[in-house]
């Protein structure tokens, strides 16, 4: 299965456009279409009558010292049964600090009480949303009071959390690009059984030594090599989803990226497993 | 809470140093990339930015960008964002502005006028759907009841920021202006007209409750209100063709018009 961020930018062309974007599912973040109506809400439901839905959300924000915010919970769970979404995500990072969003994804410090706190507050919305939470490792500019590494810290949470994990590969070249490891080592450092879908994106090399992941850019070739080399690590089928916010492209132009993640897909699972039809409820 | 004083106070500073561009925050921060750090204060701006820079393209055009970005950077500090959703900033924008910039309000007195109206275009192209009460497209309205699109809004303004732009606007124009803001019903834009004192009336008595032309003329008389017959048919005719107007109904389930109208207040 191999999907694509919906976006308000490209609604409006994909509906009148309908068969230059052929893909297997689509997904949103629910925090830009919980009470939304009128025109977007129509292009939005042709689109669910079309295609299953994922969720990715954006204002978790898991890592914040804040409790969770109940009426977000409360309006996302009916979000999630009211578009019978198959899965909800959110990112390994904090975005609301006392009581103030900052709508962007902050690094969590990787400390050995952030675990506890963020696995304590991932059980939460488990039991809450009675589903897995599937967690993404995010990308992150500058380290915070670390006394861990990346990997260290997210495979804790994993094990402590119980919870999925949402790996995007994107985010693993940017890092390693920003902190000087091994892209592929970590993965392979990445327990196999907990990774339920991957994304990829664009980035943006900004200077000598930072990469801002912007989701704005194309994909460039040393991705679609980490996402050939995960899948045949990895060597079961995982939904796979392009994200593209910004500078958005033509539907044309989308196709091509999503024609060639699909292509390294087939040439690695589907060519070597039975799983063609399993499906990807949780 | 399972987070320790010291996580939480790192978490602390660099939000705090992301809001303020304090570098007294910043110097807490322990085993940072300083150049990495500087980004998130830039990425969590430009969000505010290309939110707010949408949201009021008129207000930017007038005080100019480097303005609103002034603007934007004191909202940053300032202001703790309550809403989960990005779209709904330019909503508090336009509220911590009302609230905190009087100088601005003192010195461009149409200023609030222009800030809600920009606002609330936005706030009605996104906002849930209203449901109607049943109808026909097609009546008699001098016999059927007659239903008003629920998802309008009259909006009072005291400068002409719908027709004149601000640098034309002197306080020679203040008056009461009054527009009737709808999403039409089939394409589900946002559309603006300016309306009379008349018009209002009439909108209210549908708005309330279903009638039928006589049953609007009637109402009106018993208000006092002078009356020309043709006037209002003329209205209704057009209001019909733009979508002010859904349709018509021989009957009215008065229990359903009593829902909508508390849909319509909670939003």
């Amino acid at each position: 299965m191999i999907g694509i961020g919906y976006r308000k930018d490209f609604a409006e062309e994909w509906a009148n456009k309908p068969d230059d974007l052929k893909v297997d599912f689509i997904e949103v973040a629910p925090e830009n279409w919980i009470d939304v109506g009128g025109y977007w809400k129509r292009l939005f439901l042709e689109k669910l009558e079309q295609y299953p839905l994922f969720l990715h959300g954006l204002s978790l924000s898991i890592g914040s010292p804040d409790t969770l915010d109940r009426k977000f919970l409360k309006k996302l769970k009916f979000f999630i049964k009211e578009t019978n979404a198959n899965v909800y995500s959110e990112h390994l990072s904090f975005s609301k600090f006392d009581n103030a969003h900052l709508h962007d994804l902050l690094p969590i410090p990787f400390t050995e009480d952030a675990i506890k706190h963020v696995s304590y507050k991932i059980k939460q919305v488990q039991e809450y949303l009675e589903r897995p939470l599937v967690i993404e490792n995010v990308s992150y500019y500058s380290p915070l009071a670390a006394e861990m590494t990346e990997i260290e810290f997210i495979n804790a949470i994993l094990k402590e959390s119980n919870c999925l994990l949402l790996l995007d590969v994107n985010n693993v070249y940017v890092n390693s690009f920003n902190h000087h490891y091994n892209a592929k080592e970590f993965i392979q450092q990445l327990p196999k059984d907990k990774i339920y879908y991957i994304h990829i994106a664009g980035h943006l090399l900004v200077s000598e030594d930072l990469i801002i992941d912007t989701h704005g850019e194309d994909i460039i070739d040393p991705v679609y090599e980490l996402l050939e080399f995960t899948l045949d690590w990895l060597k079961k089928p995982v939904p796979i989803l392009l994200e593209r916010d910004f500078n958005i492209p033509s539907l044309k132009d989308l196709q091509k990226e999503i024609n060639q993640i699909r292509s390294i897909y087939n040439k690695t699972i589907l060519n070597t497993t039975s799983y063609a039809n399993s499906t990807f409820n949780l | 809470m399972l987070i320790q004083p010291s996580t939480y106070k790192q978490q602390s500073c660099l939000v705090e140093y992301i809001r303020t561009g304090n570098d007294i925050a910043l110097s807490q921060l322990k085993g940072i990339n300083r150049k990495g750090i500087h980004y998130y204060r830039e990425l969590v701006f430009n969000i505010l930015w290309d939110t707010i820079n949408n949201a009021y393209p008129i207000m930017t055009n007038f005080l100019s960008e480097d303005k609103m970005k002034e603007l934007t950077y004191d909202f940053l500090k300032n202001h703790k964002c309550q809403s989960y959703k990005v779209w709904e900033i330019s909503k508090e924008f336009k509220d911590y502005f009302i609230k905190n910039k009087k100088q601005f309000i003192k010195k461009y007195p149409f200023i609030k006028d222009l800030l809600l109206l920009e606002w609330i275009e936005i706030e009605f192209f996104m906002m849930k759907d209203i449901e109607s009460i049943p109808f026909n497209n097609t009546g008699n309205f001098l016999k059927d009841k007659i239903i008003l699109n629920p998802e309008i809004h009259i909006l009072s303004l005291n400068y002409p920021v719908h027709k004149k732009h601000p640098r034309e606007i002197s306080e020679n124009d203040k008056d009461n202006y009054f527009l009737l803001l709808y999403r039409h019903p089939t394409t589900k834009k946002v559309i603006f007209t300016e309306i009379n004192i008349l018009t209002i009336k009439i909108i209210e008595l549908l708005y309330y409750e279903p009638m039928n032309l006589d049953e609007i003329l009637n109402l009106l008389i018993k208000r006092n209100i002078i009356i020309d017959k043709k006037q209002i048919e003329s209205f209704i005719y057009q209001a019909y063709k733009n979508g002010i107007i859904l349709g018509f109904s021989k009957n009215i389930n008065r229990k359903k018009i009593n829902e909508n109208k508390k849909i319509f207040k909670s939003n």
